[in-house]
Order: C-alpha cells, then structure tokens, then sequence
C-alpha cells in the first residue's frame, strides 16, 4: 500500500505548484516590429527621412494600446480574445533589439484554424471613460502614466522624437492622442490554427516612415510639430487623430 | 511501518515548503506568547480626489503596525551612532523633507541627492513595475527600500542590520510592539523585514490633500487669490479644456483633474538640467544606472506638486534653491540633451512666459501646501 501512497504524494507535492494547462487552448503571439524605410527602427537614432525637409528625424518614443483582439474562426464566427494592451517600442534601442519587437502573449486561445484578426488601435470611448483606479496597475490600463488625468483621457498614443531641417535647427515632435473618437479598427486576414499548449506567432509590422511621410496622409512635422489631442473638431484633435489613423494604416500583417 | 510513515511525512514536507520561501527559525525565543496579539485591521482612506491606494499583499496594514512604524521612524536607534532617525531627513514641517540640496547623514556626512519628500509616497507604488521609489527608481516598494536603503549606506544610518535588530531584539519595550503588530512568539523573531513592513505601513498613512487647492476644487473661486487662478490657468494650458494662447505645459507631467489630484504621473523623465551631447555624458545617470538602460540616463523621478512650498531646494540635487528658479528652468525650455522630455522640447509658448505670468505659477504652486497636518499627533514624533 506504502508503494502505491508514496509516489502519490510526490506527484501531488509535484502538480500543487504546476497546474495543468488546458488541452483545448493554445498561446496566440503577437509580435510588433518597427521599422523605417525597411530597416528595423531604432530609437535616439537619426535616420534620414528621403524628403527635402526635414532631413532627418529621430524617434524616442512609439506606443501605443491595442485592444478588443478578436480572431475569426473558419465558420466566420469572431472570438473575442485580449480587452487591451500596450505596445511599446521603448526597447528598440539596438538594431538587434528592434529586429526582435515587442511581443504580446494572449494565453488560452481556443485551438483551432483562424482566418481573421481584428484589433483596435488606441481604446473604445468606452473604455476611455474608465480610470486607472478600476484596474490592478498590473494591466495597462491601470497605469497613471498611461493616462492623463487632466482630460478624463488615456493616452492612446504617443509618437515623440526630434527633427532636423534644411537649415540644420533641431526640433522636437510630439503627437499624443488622448481624448474619444480616436479608436480604429483594423482587420487582417492571416491564416492560422491554434494548437493544443502550443504558441502561434503573428508579427506585425510598423512602418513607421507612413506616420509621417505618406502621401496623401502627410503630416508637416515642422508646422504641426505637437498635439496633446483637444475638443473635438479643433486643430490639435485633428491633428492627433490623423497622428492616429497614420499609425493604424502604417500596422500590416507582412 | 513506522520507517514509511516518517518517510511520507518527510516528503510532505518537502513538497510544502517546495512552494514557499526559505524559514530561517531564531535560535532563541524569548516567549512573548503573554502579550496579546490581535491586529486591528486599517484600511487607508484616500482623501477626496486621490484614487484608492495599493499596496503590496502581504503587508496588511494594522493599528499596530502603523503606531510601531511610526516609533521606529522617529527612533535614532536605526543608525550606528543613535544620532539620526529617518525623521532626520524626513522632517514632518518640512513635508518629510530635511531642508538640504544634500541629504546629510551620521557626523554630517553628505549623501548623493535631496531627499523626497513623503507626502502621499504610498501612490508611487505600481503593482508589478520594479522601479517604484528614490529619484532613479531604485527600489520597487517602500520595504524593499528600507531594507536596502539607509540603514546600512555609509553616508545614511552607517548602521548594520544585524546590530539592529539585535538592539531591537533586546529593547525593553519594542518585541511587545512587534508581538502586538506582527504576532511574532519570541522576541528573536524581529528582523528587518518586519521592521521595514512596520515604517511602510507608517508611511503610507501619510496623506494630504487638505490644501486651498483642494478646498477651490470642491468650492470653486472662493479659496484662490486672482493671482493664483491665472497661475493654474497657466498651468493647466490646453489641458483645462480649450485652446490657450498660454500654455506652461505642466499638467502633462503634474497632470491632475477633479478625480485624480495626485499632480504626478508617477514616471521618470529628463526635464533638461543638464546639456549633454551623448546620453552617457551625464554626470549622474539617475534611472539609466538602475537600469541599464542607455536612453534612460539623466532621467529622474517626476515628483508629486502637492506640498511642493515646503521641500525647497529642488531637483534630484537640490540646485534649484526657490520655486521661482525652478519655474524658470521650466521657462526657459531645459537644457538640451539627446533624451530630453518631448513635454519640453514641443512647448510653443512656454519660453514666452513673462516674468508675472511666472510669479502666477509660483503662487499657484504655494496654493497646493497643506499645513493642516503640522501638529497632526499620530504622524509627530511619539518620544
């Protein structure tokens, strides 16, 4: 009897720590990489912007929140998967480091084939209209430094570097969005199955030279250089929505 | 059978304590079992405006462990040469600052930066994020702090841990208060991680929002002077709602509303008191030595506005030795540096501050001081 209760014991001592994962979900991985002109983007590096002004720009900052991840099955239906998180780029600070991104692990996914993401760029007025304090500052959204308390707001976005013209002068950039209205929606097609215990990677990529540079969605980095948002219809918000929408556009699934 | 029965017992407790952390027993008890042991629970109430504190699970904050907190702050007993105690830096008029561009410690021995003041320092904790407290984030929470802080820094407390508690251990009146705070059995028991979770707790009872600010929030136009209005005015720049042809830009990084008064951010930035070049040209690299982190050299703690009347001189070195000063570091757009807060570098009119506008916000600045705590008995000295 002693045989059979021994080792019974040692799986039990073994299982209470290590408990045991569902066979029907697996791990969805979603990897952001940044880049510039099709090199990885490195933060606090000056890279040259192939227009005539400004001629270089540096970025130190690129983050923002994703949120309501949903993924579509292969009967169309959607399955709701991640409420929000928060990519940052502030790693990105070696060539090695900005080849490798940022990497947000959505665990317990149902298994099975996908054909569908969709994810918000920024977050849904209505999750804007909650604080920080209704989270554990373990979430994203439970950080004060996500949201600016002034404006009732979560910084959905923050785009910040500096430029340098054709006549040498340095300036700053900066283009927060942070108030409701700026939520946007993409939705990709990617093929993917979800396997039991097992980790699918999608990787995003950035292209950050379309925040600013596009054409047709241009934003003048020496004129419009800053927005902290502002009431709805006015310059800044305009602005800080573009600064939004270039973001969301410039996300492709390569 | 009794050979297999010690032997399942054994493995049980093995498989226990597999999970849990090492207990290193006392070797000599010192039966406290007499005094009573039964905590009242305390639950910090968060001034009107402040959002709900957190702290870490496994420091539940009682009565008793507040009131002992509170006599090991106050008590000279900590340091080597019993001359100073953590109110010595900390002073309570002083908005548990010391006064000093330098905090000084055993036989005047200058430390490396001010000291911070800890007027509401229980909400610079954020769950999960290892760089909470110190201006270069040091320490993750207040306990790991003073466990790894002053007590046994050499131009602090130049003490020893084990001097201490051994002190601690044999005193005739504190083991009771441990008993009473903690539930310990034997006076052997008193070791640092209690004494740290005992002056946390103490420390993050202290609260304030009893300012003229406040009181306008709540009743509007009737506490601030014209003066100090067109200095929030300024302050606050667009963030109060509309489009200002003045703007100070502070509410990015003192940011505050009706439901979040704390006027901090609780981040780290470089808010461009030194020019430098290269990010590994500053003399004191602040977060970045912390973490390793190149473009987080220079950047320092971005301190709550609450109280800030009292805790002059200002910045991490204390070089700013008025708020008018510091106000016209602000003005004048900081000095240049590779990571210099975006805040700063975008801010279209603040170099166009005139000298009244920035009398304005300093007087709106003196409008967040709270004095009402001054003789407040249970954050005073209880000896």
């Amino acid at each position: 009897m002693y045989k059979l209760i021994l080792p019974l014991f040692i799986a039990c001592s073994f299982f209470q720590c290590n408990p045991e994962p569902d066979p029907n979900t697996g791990t969805l991985e979603l990897v952001f990489k940044s880049s510039f002109n099709g090199s990885p983007l490195v933060l606090y590096q000056k890279d040259s912007t192939n227009v005539s002004d400004p001629t270089t720009i540096t970025f130190k900052k690129l983050d923002f929140f994703v949120s309501d991840i949903k993924i579509q099955d292969s009967s169309n239906e959607w399955q709701y998967i991640k409420d929000a998180g928060y990519v940052s780029m502030a790693n990105n600070l070696s060539l090695d480091a900005a080849s490798e991104g940022y990497s947000m692990t959505i665990n317990e996914v149902p298994i099975g084939d996908y054909e569908g993401l969709e994810i918000g760029i920024g977050l849904s007025d209505q999750v804007n209209a909650t604080l920080p304090g209704d989270y554990s500052s373990s979430s994203p959204l439970g950080l004060n430094a996500n949201y600016w308390a002034s404006w009732d707001s979560y910084i959905l976005c923050k785009i910040e570097g500096d430029i340098e013209q054709s006549n040498a002068s340095v300036s700053g950039f900066l283009y927060h969005a942070g108030v409701n209205g700026m939520h946007q929606i993409r939705n990709y097609s990617p093929s993917f199955s979800i396997g039991s215990n097992a980790k699918t990677q999608i990787v995003f990529e950035i292209k950050a030279e379309e925040l600013f540079f596009k054409t047709g969605s241009s934003i003048d980095l020496i004129n419009d250089n800053q927005t902290h948002s502002g009431q709805s219809g006015s310059d800044a918000y305009n602005l800080a929505l573009k600064a939004i929408q270039n973001l969301s556009n410039s996300i492709y699934i390569p | 059978m009794g050979k297999h029965f010690y032997w399942i017992i054994g493995l049980m407790a093995v498989g226990f304590f597999a999970c849990e952390d090492q207990i290193i027993k006392p070797s000599v008890c010192n039966n406290l079992e007499a005094y009573n042991y039964a905590p009242s629970s305390y639950t910090v109430i968060p001034p009107e405006g402040f959002p709900a504190m957190e702290h870490p699970d496994d420091n539940p904050i009682t009565v008793e462990g507040i009131e002992l907190g509170r006599h090991l702050f106050y008590d000279p007993i900590l340091s080597r040469d019993s001359t100073i105690s953590c109110s010595s830096c900390h002073q309570l008029n002083k908005a548990f600052t010391d006064g000093l561009s330098k905090a000084e410690g055993i036989e005047g021995r200058l430390g490396r930066r001010s000291s911070m003041s800890l007027i509401n320092i229980g909400y610079s904790w954020i769950k999960n994020r290892p760089h909470n407290f110190m201006w270069d984030g040091k320490f993750t929470s207040l306990e790991e702090q003073i466990v790894g802080g002053p007590i046994e820094d050499p131009v602090e407390m130049d003490n020893d841990w084990e001097t201490v508690e051994n002190v601690l251990r044999q005193h005739p009146s504190y083991p009771q208060m441990f008993r009473s705070a903690f539930g310990i059995n034997c006076s052997d028991e008193i070791n640092r991680q209690l004494i740290a979770k005992a002056i946390a707790q103490f420390e993050r009872t202290l609260n304030s929002a009893g300012s003229r600010f406040d009181e306008d929030l709540w009743v509007p136009f009737v506490y601030l002077s014209a003066q100090e209005l067109r200095g929030k005015t300024l302050f606050e720049g667009d963030a109060a709602g509309a489009t200002s042809t003045k703007d100070a830009e502070c509410a990015h990084c003192h940011s505050f509303s009706a439901n979040k008064t704390l006027f901090a951010r609780n981040e780290y930035s470089n808010n461009g008191l030194d020019s430098v070049n290269n990010l590994n040209d500053f003399t004191d690299l602040g977060l970045g030595a912390i973490t390793g982190n190149l473009s987080q050299n220079g950047q320092f703690r971005e301190v709550t506005l609450r109280n800030i009347g009292l805790t002059a001189p200002y910045m991490h070195d204390g070089r700013f030795a008025t708020l008018e000063e510091a106000v016209g570091h602000y003005a004048s757009g900081g000095q240049n540096a590779p990571n210099l807060a975006a805040e700063l570098t975008t801010a279209p009119t603040l170099v166009t501050l005139t000298a009244s506008e920035k009398e304005d916000l300093v007087a709106f600045l003196h409008a967040l001081t709270d004095s009402s705590y001054f003789n407040k008995p249970e954050w005073s000295s209880p000896f």
